[in-house]
């Protein structure tokens, strides 16, 4: 989602670092801790909460552990709820009155880039720095670089624009991945008041308007940066969300269907998400973080050079058409370039392939040891060292053969193009191991690929599906069932 | 003449598949024309015999330009998604113009407002005969805001350019030179350059695809 208002920052980054130093001398002094890394654990959850005029409508639901910010901390202690944590990152002077006076029984998690009069009020009061991004100052020196010489080997937040944002970050700094999220709803309420209780930051009156769900939210620049960046974040990171209140984030989190996120009038997937745990795919992680999926990072680390070789390939493919007894389609060059691609990331050794046909997905892939293809109708392939065609012979006696010839347990890559009969579960099963992968060609509504999809699935442990790369808009419909591991 | 097109491939190999056939329509219609693959470090040549040229990797849009600055001569600047149907040499008999530009006066496709005053020019298809022309396109691309500077920046670059009264600017039929098929199967009748932009891109690409084929015997 884009970011609606270009803003500028309240407070200059040279200021903001004078502020940092400031902080870090009086933690030196008086021994505050640092926020570090804690592993994250899937079965723990973290209440945050935000000031916005919802809380005030769910903060009975809340349970500990609770980070709250802002007004929100001194509004559940007058209620009777003392959160377990505070977070702040506001660079400005008066934002700091929400500090005082401070709650006891509050761990404050206080950014270096608060004004130098935080320290002076939380000076009885258990504090935990840590630093956040602020860009770069007037000589370019970023905060990354900033922090590494000033306060070396410490961690740097890079969460938002927001402290609201920023806390699910710092949530996962502490060993969280589960967050129940209240207050967080970047719109003011009919009667103006946006905010749960006093706040002392500037009035938001830009007559800004956001409709979701057919409502029209009145929201501001700065809270509608920060629900887009909310719905982005929320796309991005492996974290699982259920959002309370009634709100403009909480409609756009609705609207945005996220498998990870919900909202808490959302009961059955709300359930769903808490009960929720994070599995990856082994994928080249050093490309991913500029690629929009799985398959932009495997693209990415595919030699340029194979494209070229792959549309001869596929032009040479087609000359066997000529051989066919039975004409049909063939993959297009884009399902033929990710199966090169899947097979240059993960190296398989023995593959195994439903639906040969003139041969251009079997010329795609490559076998370090040996290639097994089967074609019920046709005989247009030769066989060579490593490629070995089933002419005129179906998957299951295909499948049947290679377990009968011991290849139990070999198989790393199946590749389906042909329809999975119920017969060949219980070989595939056989001839497959933990990581094995299988490719599944046609994988669009209706198609055969969903159908095999359905068929296999059930009988995988801990398998995820990897659906056709959007980027190619249905010009190619391969699809992958991956095995999933722990992160 | 020289013939440029700017290719990288990332990661969708429609667009090589796409520079290799506008190659080869090149070298059909127009088999004695030189032919220059403007392209990164990575990006594999097109076709052996084709002239390549790199550069380190960059915004797509600057990089193109850059390589366009570099050109001086006469020279027809292609997108990779076009075709050459027709040999387009006798475009450059006319001594009288420094770049000529193909219209946007699609027959069926009206343009909007907006494009016609910003950039009623498709970059898609240009003849070039001065390098300082591309030089100031650079240089009033680079000079737009960041934000400025999206898909079509370069074309209202052009126009910026063009509106300077400093080049002899001719105008051709975008109907014939840039001629963008209303169907897949459009036959492009009296087209000299068809251009399958945007969307249509995928019509080429299994248009590519089927002409491999050949019949089956059954």
């Amino acid at each position: 989602m884009k970011i609606p208002y270009a803003l500028t920052a309240a407070v200059k980054t040279d200021e903001r670092y004078v502020q940092m130093q400031h902080a870090i001398d009086v933690a030196n002094q008086r021994g505050y801790p640092r926020l570090e890394q804690v592993p994250i654990t899937e079965d723990r959850v973290l209440t945050v909460a935000c000031y916005g005029p919802s809380l005030a409508e769910t903060y009975q639901e809340m349970r500990h552990p609770i980070l709250s910010m802002s007004g929100a901390t001194r509004f559940l202690a007058d209620h009777g709820i003392i959160p377990d944590f505070h977070a702040d990152m506001d660079p400005r002077a008066y934002k700091a009155k929400h500090l005082n006076p401070p709650i006891d029984g509050v761990r404050y998690l206080m950014a270096s880039v608060c004004p130098p009069q935080t320290w002076e009020t939380l000076k009885d009061h258990p504090i935990t720095l840590w630093h956040t991004y602020s860009g770069a100052d007037s000589k370019g020196i970023d905060t990354y670089t900033w922090v590494a010489e000033h306060d070396p080997n410490q961690l740097v937040v890079h969460g938002g624009s927001t402290i609201g944002l920023t806390a699910l970050h710092i949530g996962g700094v502490l060993g969280y991945r589960h967050f129940e999220i209240h207050g967080m709803d970047g719109n003011r309420r009919e009667d103006g008041i946006r905010h749960a209780g006093p706040h002392y930051g500037k009035p938001q009156n830009d007559p800004i308007t956001w409709n979701a769900e057919g409502r029209r939210y009145h929201t501001s620049q700065i809270m509608a940066n920060a629900v887009a960046e909310t719905i982005n974040t929320v796309k991005r990171f492996p974290m699982f969300c259920v959002f309370h209140g009634d709100g403009l984030t909480q409609a756009l989190i609705r609207e945005a269907n996220l498998p990870n996120a919900c909202t808490a009038n959302q009961p059955d997937k709300a359930a769903q998400i808490r009960q929720a745990c994070l599995r990856v795919v082994e994928m080249p992680l050093g490309a991913a973080k500029q690629c929009a999926s799985y398959w932009d990072a495997l693209l990415d680390i595919l030699p340029k050079d194979a494209i070229p070789e792959l549309i001869r390939f596929a032009r040479q493919a087609e000359s066997l058409r000529k051989h066919a007894t039975y004409n049909t389609g063939t993959i297009p060059l884009e399902t033929a370039v990710q199966l090169r691609a899947v097979c240059h990331y993960y190296r398989p050794r023995i593959i195994v392939e439903i639906g040969t046909f003139i041969g251009t997905s079997t010329y795609a892939m490559v076998a370090s040891d040996r290639l097994f293809t089967c074609d019920e109708r046709n005989d247009c392939l030769v066989a060579t060292d490593n490629v070995i065609p089933h002419p005129y012979m179906g998957s299951t006696a295909m499948l049947r053969a290679l377990v009968e010839e011991g290849h139990a347990g070999d198989v790393d890559l199946f590749f389906f193009d042909g329809r999975i009969q119920n017969a060949d579960i219980p070989l595939i099963q056989h001839l497959s191991h933990p990581k094995t992968i299988y490719a599944i060609d046609d994988c669009a509504d209706g198609q055969k690929g969903v159908a095999n999809i359905k068929k296999l699935l059930p009988h995988l442990q801990s398998y995820g599906v990897i659906p056709p790369n959007p980027a190619f808009k249905g010009r190619s419909t391969l699809g992958l069932l991956m095995p999933l591991v722990a992160p | 003449m020289n013939v440029g097109l700017y290719t990288v491939l990332r990661r969708d190999p429609q667009h090589f598949l796409h520079a290799l056939a506008l190659v080869q329509s090149i070298q059909q219609h127009m088999p004695d024309v030189e032919i220059h693959q403007f392209t990164d470090l990575q990006t594999p040549v097109a076709v052996d015999g084709v002239q390549v040229h790199r550069t380190a990797d960059g915004p797509m849009l600057e990089r193109r330009l850059e390589h366009y600055a570099t050109c001086e001569g006469d020279w027809l600047l292609l997108d990779t998604d076009t075709v050459v149907l027709q040999d387009v040499r006798s475009v450059f008999d006319d001594p009288v113009f420094d770049v000529a530009l193909a219209d946007r006066n699609w027959k069926g496709i009206p343009q909007g407002d907006e494009i016609l005053l910003t950039m009623p020019f498709n970059t898609g298809v240009v003849f070039s005969r001065r390098q300082t022309f591309w030089q100031d396109v650079l240089a009033v691309w680079r000079a737009f805001p960041k934000d400025a500077k999206d898909w079509y920046s370069e074309q209202r670059a052009v126009y910026q350019v063009v509106r300077t009264g400093k080049y002899r600017v001719k105008i051709l039929p975008g109907e014939v030179y840039n001629y963008p098929p209303r169907t897949k199967h459009d036959h492009c009748t009296g087209v000299a350059i068809a251009h399958f932009k945007g969307p249509k891109k995928q019509w080429l690409t299994e248009l590519i695809q089927e002409s491999w084929r050949v019949p089956a015997s059954a």
